[in-house]
């Protein structure tokens, strides 16, 4: 007898067929079309977009305030992801940075939807960096495209020097990974030579700078590495 | 924490595909290494949430997890790497090196038991 079912078909004559369908779809489909749609609208426009990625208070909104020292504000707009508030929004309009606001509530990271909904209703012109501040998050903004250009990630000194290890997948698609509150290095015991190891080990291509915001210099050099990025990208045609 | 989400998607599009069988019996799928899921976190998700509809209640998700998985630019070789997230060659230590493995999660095969 059949142990399966109770029928009187022995176990060997029991015909059993499998109907498949075959899917091979990824689960991030829908959002990844969108945000390839979107990541070919900005490179049209010549907006190079960035995708900030770090820790809740790693310092985001004080690096994108660092850089309109050295990038015109008027070439800058920004996307605001947060649970809840305004607060970031009113501080950059506050350095004269068109800011957009979109709060995800509950939501942990944005989509590629919700930056889309947000692109529809701002005006872009003239802007030359469009700089997503995501929800601050070490996990789960993690791969999941938004039509960004390049990730950067704001690893601050205060988070210890253990990151790169203990988060590898946020680093790991990262060009470029900012160290910020550096002034704080030797406060905080910052094992800088073995976060530059262990970063390396992750993401062997990736571009290290240090900022700080009680040297407003410190912010030239990041403004230089993404022009560089900016040119780059889009000099460059269809290779992403 | 966030396999919920992921695992609601995941539920969305197994019912879209689904539509010409009766009941779903097993979901293939490939689940990268180098992902933010866990697969223990997607079968419980899974699990609890399977009951909401009939077509699945039966249904077992089968996750085969892929590991990283480099090209060498230099001496050219693909390999496994060797301990997750260290990105380099484990041939040549090299690391200019393509991650070409482990980033994705695909629903393979979608599978219906028909007992004759
Ligand atoms: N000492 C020092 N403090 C800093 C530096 N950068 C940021 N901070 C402080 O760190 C705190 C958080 O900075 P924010 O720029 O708001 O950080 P954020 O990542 O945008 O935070 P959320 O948007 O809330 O996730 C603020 O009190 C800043 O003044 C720095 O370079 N040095
Ligand atoms: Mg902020
Ligand atoms: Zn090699």
């Amino acid at each position: 007898m059949c142990e399966d079912c109770g029928c009187e078909v022995e176990k060997e004559n029991h015909l059993e067929e499998k109907k498949v369908v075959n899917v091979n779809k990824s689960i991030n489909e829908i959002n990844d079309h969108l945000a390839h749609c979107i990541w070919h609208a900005l490179k049209d426009k010549e907006i190079f977009c960035i995708n900030l990625l770090g820790s809740p208070g790693a310092g985001k909104t004080t690096v994108i305030e660092g850089l309109s020292k050295f990038i015109s504000p008027s070439e800058i707009a920004v996307v605001q992801g947060d649970l809840e508030s305004d607060i970031d929004k009113k501080r950059l309009e506050e350095s004269g940075i068109y800011t957009y606001q979109i709060n995800t509530h509950s939501g942990c990271h944005l989509n590629s939807d919700m930056v889309n909904k947000a692109l529809i209703s701002m005006n872009l012109e003239g802007k030359k960096y469009l700089i997503i501040e995501n929800v601050g998050n070490l996990v789960c903004p993690a791969g999941v495209k938004i039509g960004q250009h390049m990730d950067c990630v704001v690893s601050s000194t205060t988070e210890g020097s253990d990151k790169p290890k203990k988060y590898p997948v946020i680093f790991i698609d990262a060009s470029v990974v900012i160290i910020s509150k550096s002034d704080l290095i030797d406060v905080v015991d910052f094992d800088e030579e073995m976060y530059l190891r262990d970063i390396k080990n992750i993401n062997p291509k990736v571009r290290i700078v240090k900022t700080s915001k009680k040297d407003a210099s410190s912010f030239k050099e990041l403004a230089h590495v993404l022009e560089h990025k900016r040119e780059h990208v889009l000099g460059h045609s269809h290779k992403h | 924490m966030h396999e919920s989400a992921i695992v609601g998607n995941l539920i969305t599009t197994i019912l879209e595909e689904s539509e010409k069988l009766k009941s779903v019996d097993e979901v293939i799928l490939e689940l990268g290494d180098l992902t933010t899921y866990k697969k223990e976190a997607i079968e419980f998700y899974y699990d609890s949430m399977k009951n909401h509809y009939p077509v699945l209640a039966s249904s077992v998700l089968i996750i085969n997890v892929i590991p990283g998985e480099v090209e060498c630019l230099d001496c050219k070789k693909t390999s496994i790497i060797t301990e997750k997230f260290m990105i380099f060659c484990p041939e040549c230590n090299s690391s200019n090196v393509n991650i070409i493995k482990g980033r994705d999660f695909v629903i393979k095969d979608i599978k219906e038991k028909q007992n004759v």
